[in-house]
């Protein structure tokens, strides 16, 4: 049963406390700019890590282009160049050539005298 | 049906496995068909006590494209075209002393060694009073002339000279006599003048 406080005083106070109070003006405002400052506060941290890995990133790309580009120099100058490697075999052919003839005019110059000395200078022996 | 495929499989594995040793066996003598024959021309006793060693080995590529650039010089006769289309190797080993002088003994190990490995010699001459030798060694395949080795030691000079293929004799008397080949500017002292006899004769 509902009895009448006596101190008028003190059913005031709890009247005051109790009651529903609205939001004072602005209040809405002030906690969505607050929370949107936090945000604004925390992304700078975000973006310097997203930085960081793009950086990352980057470094591996650059050491990737830059391992490309050696292997691709060391390909360029390890690759002779077709003529100076036609030259060469050119002079290597010539040499070649030069050797042959030597060896065969030695040998059957070489092989005349053998004739001569065993069966006289005007007798041959014929491979027919 | 594993029993009844078991025949199959063991004779699809001897199968594979004698591809394999066929394979084997062509990557095998690929590089001995291609093998120059100058390692039979070694002579570490010459070479040695030698001052000067001259080495020519022509074979594959080389004599391919030596012979074809002679056989483009205009002095080239018919029978010498064809003699070096059928050349397989060419050698030569020259040993220069200008000290002391190669003996019976350190010129030996060629001739053993050419008997060695089948050659016969055909001509073979040396001079009592000098030491000088001469010696021609042929080589017969299916009783085919398939090689020519000359062996000539004179004073302060041994040189080995072999030549692998059919060999055209008359061909070679030709160049021997200067004909059938352009002069390639040999040093003189190299060649002994054609149809020379020997001084005791």
């Amino acid at each position: 049963m509902y009895r009448p406080v006596d101190d008028p005083g003190l059913e005031r106070e709890l009247r005051r406390l109790l009651a529903r109070a609205r939001p004072p003006a602005g209040f809405r405002a002030r906690v969505m700019r607050r929370i949107r400052d936090e945000g604004e506060d925390r992304a700078p941290r975000k973006f310097g890590l997203w930085w960081l890995q793009l950086a990352l990133l980057r470094r591996g790309a650059l050491a990737l282009a830059v391992c490309a580009c050696c292997v691709l120099l060391l390909a360029v100058l390890a690759i002779p160049d077709p003529s100076d490697h036609r030259a060469s075999e050119d002079r290597a052919a010539t040499v070649a050539e030069r050797e042959l003839a030597e060896v065969l005019q030695l040998a059957g110059s070489q092989w005349v005298r053998a004739q001569n000395v065993a069966f006289g200078p005007d007798e041959e022996i014929s491979d027919d | 049906m594993t029993e009844k495929n078991a025949p199959r499989a063991r004779r699809s594995a001897v199968a594979m496995a004698m591809a394999a040793a066929l394979l084997l066996a062509v990557a095998a003598s690929l590089p001995a068909q291609e093998r120059s024959d100058g390692a039979a021309l070694e002579f570490a006793g010459l070479e040695d006590k030698a001052d000067e060693v001259v080495k020519v080995n022509l074979w594959g590529r080389s004599l391919e494209q030596a012979k074809r650039l002679l056989g483009l010089r205009k002095n080239v006769t018919g029978p010498v075209r064809g003699f070096l289309a059928g050349l397989r190797g060419v050698y030569r080993r020259t040993y220069r002393f200008r000290g002391a002088q190669p003996s019976e003994e350190d010129v030996r190990p060629v001739h053993e060694r050419l008997s060695d490995d089948g050659w016969v010699p055909m001509i073979e001459t040396s001079d009592r009073r000098r030491p000088e030798s001469l010696a021609v060694y042929s080589y017969y395949e299916d009783e085919e002339l398939a090689g020519m080795t000359v062996v000539s030691s004179e004073p302060g000079e041994v040189t080995v000279l072999k030549i692998l293929g059919p060999v055209d004799l008359d061909a070679l008397s030709q160049i021997g006599r200067g004909l059938g080949l352009p002069l390639m500017n040999l040093a003189t002292s190299e060649l002994p003048p054609a149809g020379d006899p020997p001084a005791d004769e």
